[in-house]
């Protein structure tokens, strides 16, 4: 048996966050990862060339655990059977290894969308929507050490200067300044110089690409395992939080077959939004929430991001993409753009030098054949003729949207796998032709000879193809144990000495991207975690005999 | 929709592959999808079939990192991604026989032997499932999106070199096709 002050169940940005900040004070810390103890990656965020920049070996093995989608209450749900358009990272790092980079901070009025989109609101009775109990100044202070800890460029008081941009970027912010937007240097943990952050742990632009993406394994992790207070048990898939009612009592978990108890004081699950929830449903901790009687409060608060874009083709002029930092331009004037009452929630739109995949229907223009001579010309003409946006749409909370247990599939161990329910609704719809016809208007003042702005959603919610992996919700933070799962600091309304982290505890997930926001919260949990030993250690200290 | 036996997907064997019949129709096809223009080689020149059966020889078509356990819903919508309770690489492979004998019913002569008009016809009629042989329609349409799949990946994102990007894509697909 293992065991420790705090044991962390992932060992991804949360996860990790909070092994730096328990172990700086002097706390011994255990964290039990599902995937392998695998060796720093390249810096620059590229596996090797034929990998790409996510590979699978570092993401959730679905052959052995995966998640099932149904798209309403009347469907058959069906198991996503490869990970799709959502990872779950696996391994030291965790998602934290196949992330973007991308690290803006919410606005301060985005804690409070209950007021911003009252209208759409009160028209629309599945909206789910409620205010965070905390607000940005209580973030403020782990924001900012977020940014020094892995080191993020922009120009709004980040310790990086911002990396320079292409001329695609360029053109996106000076077409945005035309329409009286306003564009601000895109947040970014890609950057193209070295950096030393205040742990004294360097990271350094690799050979290949020139640039170096912060992962909590070239930020933190150095730092952590040189205090000797970590231990790290890979390969270790956990199955239940043991609890008597009130404590947790122990984890349980399976490694090389055989099933092991680890124990703590404290007791962090630090999982991705989703198997932090299931974990919670599979150990029995908390009600479910039902959707007909509105009972229950785990697996509610289910919200995520579309992923939109936009694409200017010029038929004579080239368009310099050389530099391959992660430099860029960002609006966030649309951030809680659905205070125009027709929607809502908000988009957050840039564009940026970073090349991920490239997609088939976003490199030539709209009415291009799929194959053929004509098909492969115009991946010619316009190879290097192309201002691209990216649009990060918020999909809100809705009554219908939410998380439970499957019940016909079972993960390889036997349990079963966690369920979302999960569609469109008019509200994505709105905010999507909403913001394609923004991303249109700007894209048409770069001087474009045409554009491809898709203004639709798919048919259905489609797990087929990649867009993101930022869905939240479902084990809620809140200052009402009726409606919440987890307390203001991230503490279990159930189990005292039990934590959940991560964006499973955003009330709302505005259009930023998430992470900056979540390891915020993720310190403010650790200070929660640590108070609350020093206080059981001088309780215990102080004890009669 | 329905629900089909509990059995379990059965992964291919990559080292089994594809045999030299189905590459010889496969390279047919990827060289009418991106075929030789006067600026830059075709998929036959390129090797694309090469490299769409080594891309579907890992876990991606084999299936080894898949979910296998049943039921399966074949006939479930796109948006459910794969379902079919067989892998990429088999179901490439089942498709590429079914397109032999499709052109064997239209035309007399395996799809090799066809005209280039005859090619594109025929795989424009699969394009959009309305070919009546061997599949369904929406297993053709499947099939034919795997398909442009595998070559947009081989030509833009899996690239032969070991490196990553779309620029060096670029320098191969405009320079004859070194490798």
């Amino acid at each position: 048996m293992t065991t420790s002050d705090v044991l962390i169940v992932g060992y991804g940005w949360a996860g990790s966050m909070m092994a730096y900040d328990l172990v700086s004070r002097g706390l011994r810390v255990v964290v039990l990862e599902r995937g392998s103890d695998l060796p720093n990656h390249p810096s620059c965020g590229h596996f090797h060339g034929s990998q790409g920049r996510r590979p699978q070996s570092r993401t959730q093995d679905a052959a052995r655990e995966t998640f099932t989608l149904r798209h309403h209450e009347g469907e058959q749900a069906l198991p996503i059977r490869r990970m799709g358009s959502f990872l779950s990272g696996a391994g030291v790092g965790g998602g934290g290894v196949l992330w973007g980079g991308l690290s803006p901070r919410y606005r301060p009025e985005s804690f409070r969308p209950a007021a911003l989109f009252g209208e759409a609101i009160g028209r629309d009775a599945e909206l789910d929507i409620r205010d965070w109990p905390i607000g940005y100044s209580d973030l403020s202070e782990g924001y900012s050490r977020f940014e020094n800890l892995v080191g993020v460029a922009g120009s709004d008081g980040q310790p990086v200067d911002p990396a320079p941009t292409n001329e695609g970027p360029d053109l996106f912010r000076a077409a945005a300044q035309s329409r009286d937007l306003t564009v601000t240097s895109l947040p970014t943990s890609e950057i193209d110089i070295a950096y030393t952050n205040p742990l004294g742990v360097t990271r350094e632009p690799c050979e290949e690409f020139g640039t170096t993406l912060a992962t909590p394994l070239n930020t933190v992790d150095p730092y952590i395992r040189a205090t000797g207070l970590l231990t790290v048990i890979a390969d270790a898939q956990v199955r239940r939080v043991e609890h008597d009612g009130r404590h947790v009592t122990g984890v349980t978990y399976i490694r090389g077959g055989v099933e092991y108890t680890a124990t703590a004081s404290s007791y962090v699950l630090a999982a991705w939004t989703l198997n932090n929830v299931r974990l919670l449903m599979l150990s029995n901790i908390g009600a479910a929430y039902d959707p007909a009687s509105g009972t229950g409060t785990l697996g509610r608060g289910l919200s995520n991001h579309l992923t939109l874009g936009g694409t200017a083709f010029f038929d004579s002029r080239t368009i310099d993409s050389s530099r391959k930092t992660g430099g860029g331009w960002v609006t966030s004037d649309f951030e809680n753009a659905g205070t125009c009452g027709r929607f809502a929630g908000g988009a957050q739109m840039h564009s940026s030098n970073l090349e991920l995949k490239p997609k088939p229907e976003a490199v030539v223009p709209a009415g291009t054949p799929r194959w053929g001579a004509k098909w492969k010309d115009a991946l010619r003409e316009y190879r290097d003729s192309m201002v691209r946006i990216n649009i990060t749409g918020e999909v809100v909370p809705r009554r219908t949207r939410y998380l439970g247990l499957d019940t016909v599939y079972r993960d390889a161990w036997g349990d079963p796998l966690l369920r979302l329910t999960y569609d469109w609704s008019p509200n994505e719809r709105a905010l999507a032709d909403a913001m394609a016809s923004a991303a249109a208007g700007i894209l048409g003042a770069t001087g474009a000879d045409r554009l491809h702005v898709p203004h639709q959603l798919s048919e259905q919610y489609s797990v087929a193809a990649y867009q993101n992996s930022h869905l939240a919700g479902g084990a809620v933070m809140g200052a009402d144990p009726h409606n919440s799962v987890v307390d203001t600091e991230l503490r279990s309304w159930h189990l005292d000495n039990l934590w959940v982290v991560g964006a499973s505890a955003f009330p709302r997930n505005a259009a930023p991207n998430p992470t900056a926001t979540l390891v915020a919260l993720a310190l403010r949990a650790a200070a929660s975690v640590a108070s609350v030993l020093t206080t059981e250690s001088t309780t215990k200290e102080g004890r009669p005999e | 929709m329905s629900l089909i036996s509990t059995h379990r997907m059965q992964p291919a064997d990559a080292s089994i592959g594809l045999d030299p019949g189905r590459i010889s129709v496969l390279t047919a096809v990827v060289d009418r999808i991106y075929p030789d223009t006067d600026w830059g080689p075709g998929g036959a020149r390129l090797d694309v079939a090469a490299d769409i059966v080594r891309q579907l020889a890992g876990a991606y078509g084999t299936g080894s990192d898949s979910y296998a356990p049943g039921p399966f819903a074949p006939n479930a919508h796109s948006c459910f991604g794969w379902q079919r309770d067989e892998s990429r690489l088999a179901f490439l492979g089942r498709g590429l026989f079914a397109l032999d004998r499709c052109a064997a019913a239209r035309y007399g002569v395996h799809f090799v032997e066809l005209t280039t008009m005859q090619r594109d016809r025929v795989l424009g009629d699969i394009e959009i499932g309305a070919a009546a042989e061997g599949f369904t329609s929406a297993e053709w349409i499947d099939w034919f999106d795997l398909v442009l799949e595998q070559v947009f990946t081989a030509l833009f994102i899996a690239p032969v070199g070991g490196r990553y990007g779309t620029a060096w894509a670029w320098g191969r697909l405009l320079n004859g096709g070194e490798r």
